[in-house]
């Protein structure tokens, strides 16, 4: 086993232990100099800035923590997992957050070599200085759809643009019936790869804050305990962290709690239903 | 709900069945309402614990954050109170020894050598001479004294002595190191008041101590 294989597997099993050691685990990875290095990297290719960077590295070690306890944790390695997860939260946060979405696309409207490599591609294929800033306009808005579906997979953010560019030029072209662009062969549709995976719940945050706060402290510590790590602990255990008799009362409280839990969500009227999202 | 749906579901969501009990478990999920229920409880919990951590994570970078930015704000004001040192030092090294070196060098030393008040005028007998070069080093006019005291022609060791000290108090160290040097190969008592403070002033202000 290698020596990074095993410090990986060390942090695995603080996580696991919980309590103190997991906190102090976390607290090394938030100031883990080389993933968080990792993190910029492919942000700031991917087109984000430092509070980008910054947002991205936290849900990473938050989908890291919850993705140990709840035994879906399956990388190689660590920087695997940062590398890998740095790309799907930068793409969750471009999917879900308009304004993050736009400043990244004016980042890209106002890049005078991307202007001119596309402006390059189209004049050298037929097009003219018109069509050219048609087919940049174009692209930004097929673009910002792209980013909305989940279409694009965080890789760098430039070299896409170019590349959705080319490809509406050349269905440009195709509908004018002209010949087909000189360098086809180098420039085939993106290929999409992997399918993306993050594990987390259907309901928006926001319901799940809102359930919450209805749950009261008591349903709220008992479920804690139970499915924090699941069975970390033993229901005699939790009986006594509850104060409660016996094993037996925990476990009808816990009953108690999670059908309030579902109630509170019931009346949301929320069609529940969870499943691995891709 | 009977507990053995919860069981199971929660056995599946622990991740760790076998693949074909996974897949029946999956089959039965499809088909028996109950242990849909069982499972989506199960699963919304987990939800709801997993929100909790996420926010209580949330505050803790926060909280985290802060500790880095103050760590380093406070090496970074512990590297300027250094800096600021420092630059006090090279400030004051420069003011005192590096502005125009020969003439700073001279100013310490005179500043730091102690002159020998002016002797009694009956010291040096009645001598005209004497008497005028000790009120002009009296008022530390040294040229004066110098003009006076150089003229006198039995030049005992305290005028010698006091000669020396006007030199070296008017920055003409090559006529005080003479004497003085002089003055410490004899036996007077001012062969004794000398060593080693005047020359070692002298070689401090001509710069070659």
């Amino acid at each position: 086993m290698s020596k990074e294989h095993q410090s990986d597997q060390m942090i695995i099993n603080t996580i696991l232990r919980g309590g103190k050691e997991r906190e102090s685990t976390l607290k090394y990875l938030f100031h883990h100099r080389h993933f968080r290095e990792t993190t910029a990297e492919i942000v700031f290719k991917a087109g984000g800035d430092h509070e980008h960077q910054e947002t991205v590295f936290e849900a990473c070690i938050i989908q890291l923590d919850k993705q140990i306890r709840r035994s879906l944790y399956s990388e190689k390695s660590l920087l695997d997992f940062f590398q890998n997860q740095t790309r799907v939260q930068w793409c969750l946060l471009l999917q879900r957050n308009q304004p993050d979405r736009h400043k990244v696309l004016g980042k890209l409207g106002d890049d005078p070599d991307l202007k001119r490599q596309i402006r390059a591609v189209v004049m050298k294929n037929s097009g003219n200085l018109e069509d050219a800033e048609d087919c940049f306009q174009n692209g930004l808005e097929l673009l910002d759809k792209q980013l909305t579906e989940g279409k694009y997979r965080g890789g760098a953010i430039k070299g896409f643009f170019y590349q959705t560019c080319y490809n509406l030029w050349r269905n440009e072209l195709k509908k004018r019936r002209t010949v087909p662009m000189a360098d086809e062969a180098l420039h085939q549709p993106v290929e999409l790869e992997d399918p993306l995976t993050v594990y987390e719940s259907n309901l928006s945050r926001q319901l799940l804050d809102e359930i919450l706060q209805r749950l009261g402290a008591s349903c709220q510590k008992i479920l804690n305990l139970k499915y924090f790590i699941m069975d970390q602990l033993s229901m005699d255990e939790i009986a006594v962290q509850m104060g409660l008799k016996n094993a037996q009362n925990a476990s009808n409280t816990l009953t108690k709690c999670r059908k309030k839990l579902w109630e509170l969500l019931v009346e949301h009227e929320h069609p529940y239903l969870w499943t691995r999202n891709t | 709900m009977d507990q053995k749906y919860i069981e199971r579901a929660e056995t599946y969501l622990r991740g760790n069945l076998a693949e074909s009990d996974r897949k029946n478990f999956e089959r039965d999920l499809a088909s028996d309402p109950e242990l849909k229920l069982a499972f989506d409880q199960c699963r919304l919990a987990m939800d709801v614990v997993d929100r909790q951590v996420e926010i209580d994570l949330s505050s803790k970078f926060r909280h985290w954050g802060k500790e880095k930015d103050s760590g380093r704000s406070h090496l970074m004001s512990l590297a300027w109170k250094i800096a600021a040192s420092v630059a006090v030092i090279i400030g004051v090294y420069f003011i005192l020894f590096q502005r125009s070196p020969t003439l700073s060098h001279q100013q310490l030393a005179l500043k730091f050598y102690q002159t020998p008040p002016a002797p009694d005028r009956t010291m040096g007998g009645e001598d005209r001479l004497w008497a005028k070069g000790i009120e002009a080093y009296q008022q530390q006019q040294y040229r004066v004294a110098i003009d006076n005291w150089s003229r006198i022609t039995r030049r005992t060791p305290e005028v010698s002595y006091f000669l020396a000290n006007a030199y070296f108090n008017n920055m003409d160290y090559q006529s005080a190191i003479l004497i003085f040097k002089d003055l410490s190969e004899g036996g007077s008592i001012y062969s004794f008041r000398m060593e080693p403070c005047p020359v070692v002033f002298i070689h401090w202000a001509t710069g070659t101590l």
